[in-house]
């Protein structure tokens, strides 16, 4: 059965139903959904657009041979976003990564940043990220579902597998180590705001 | 939300990111490719299978492949069976938890991980509340309960995994000093680091994990436990038999 346009407008719950009986068809749509958001996490957590478009691919791969078990009832975002998390963390640690990335250091094809063309904002959040890639795994994952995602307590709770209380409490200590982050090396983010 | 974590969610969303690929397209090509196995590889298969059918036709060599230990979930591959009954001593300097402490998922509280599991948790005597709490969902809620040293509190005092069967699966691979026990009436093994243990969770996801630490493990027919400390055998049985549930 192939999905037409209409059907592109199918509930997330049905589709995935479809997609967990063998129907490719319908994992198509639900992967455009999320795929920004999956790469943004994968980008955000590994830092090198490669690694993460490689994780990100896996991710949806690894959704799709245990779409099943799943529960379809439950929204698709925080499993997908969970499963990329997992597959990151494995990445960082591997020593593969290392071997890619100098590989692509040999291969001069590094690529050319002009800091002057980037609009002051945008500065400021690099250097936001640089700040939040002092902080432990942990930390940084919540943060960035948290902020940098935007995803919800709740949401955050349901990635991560814990308590929403516990989100709150390990927020806030990830918050607070960011705190003393930015005022000893990136003071310049807050100029004339007291942080 | 304070000021301050305002002005971190406003400048987060203002991040360059690269613009996304087309994951979509190369995953529908992944999953929509025809899975066959070339004659190449059907050869080289069928190759190694004569080959190990020939190896298991030799005795000593067919006694080597199928040696090891399975306790509850857990699949030792020895590097060296010690067959004295006498109790080893080993101290090793810290058991090898600490790296992983900031990467492991499903932190929670003693209180939350008791409604979680449908086993009761156990907990050491005079050890306290563990510092650290894990519940982790892998078709059975696992369990990881860890105490700091008091002294050093950057290093691992002991660890305990409860781990429900069909779970996660455990390998260890070539632990150096390996000793079958018991803890109450139940079969037990003494492992010594260091070796690699692996992991593998429902999204078949791979854990390496690099053991420095004695680790006792045990089980109840239900349950997989799993001490890691850098105490001796004999005090690792002494808490592993006198563990009580959460009042």
């Amino acid at each position: 059965m192939k999905i037409t346009s209409a059907e592109a407008y199918l509930d997330e719950a049905t589709l995935i139903r479809r997609a967990a009986h063998g129907e490719a068809a319908a994992w198509e749509p639900l992967m455009q959904a999320h795929q920004q958001a999956v790469f943004r996490l994968c980008y955000l957590l590994l830092g090198d657009p490669d690694d993460a478009e490689d994780v990100a691919q896996e991710t949806f791969l690894r959704a799709w041979n245990h779409l099943k078990r799943f529960d379809s009832t439950r929204p698709l975002r925080p499993w997908l976003l969970s499963i990329a998390s997992n597959l990151a963390s494995n990445r960082r640690r591997s020593a593969g990564r290392y071997f890619s990335a100098l590989q692509r250091a040999f291969q001069n094809e590094i690529p050319q940043t002009n800091l002057e063309e980037k609009n002051l904002q945008s500065n400021d959040a690099n250097e936001l990220w640089k700040a939040v890639q002092s902080l432990n795994f942990q930390d940084q994952q919540i943060i960035y579902l948290r902020f940098f995602l935007d995803l919800s307590v709740n949401e955050t709770a349901q990635v991560l597998e814990i308590a929403e209380g516990t989100v709150k409490s390990r927020l806030n200590r990830a918050i607070e180590k960011l705190r003393k982050i930015i005022q000893q090396d990136f003071p310049i983010l807050f100029e004339g705001h007291e942080v | 939300m304070n000021e301050f974590e305002q002005k971190i969610s406003s400048i987060s969303k203002r991040l360059d990111y690269p613009s996304t690929p087309n994951i979509s397209a190369s995953v529908m090509k992944k999953i929509r490719q025809p899975r066959f196995i070339s004659r190449r590889l059907t050869w080289s298969l069928t190759l190694i299978l004569i080959l190990l059918v020939s190896l298991f036709a030799i005795p000593p060599v067919r006694a080597a492949i199928l040696e090891f230990l399975q306790i509850g979930i857990v699949r030792i591959f020895p590097q060296q069976i010690e067959p004295t009954q006498e109790p080893i001593s080993t101290i090793t300097p810290a058991p090898s938890m600490i790296p992983l402490l900031d990467s492991i998922f499903g932190e929670t509280t003693l209180d939350e991980a008791k409604q979680q599991v449908n086993y009761p948790i156990l907990l050491p005597q005079n050890f306290g509340e563990p510092d650290y709490v894990f519940v982790q969902d892998a078709e059975g809620y696992m369990t990881i309960l860890v105490w700091m040293n008091p002294i050093q509190p950057q290093s691992v005092e002991l660890s305990l995994h409860f781990i429900p069967n069909e779970s996660w699966a455990i390998k260890k691979m070539g632990p150096r000093v390996l000793q079958e026990t018991m803890v109450n009436e139940y079969k037990a093994v003494w492992a010594v680091g260091p070796y690699p243990l692996i992991l593998y969770n429902r999204y078949e996801i791979e854990f390496t994990r690099l053991i420095e630490g004695n680790v006792l493990i045990w089980t109840d027919g239900t349950i997989t436990y799993r001490l890691e400390t850098h105490l001796s055998m004999e005090e690792a049985i002494l808490i592993a038999e006198n563990l009580q549930p959460i009042p």
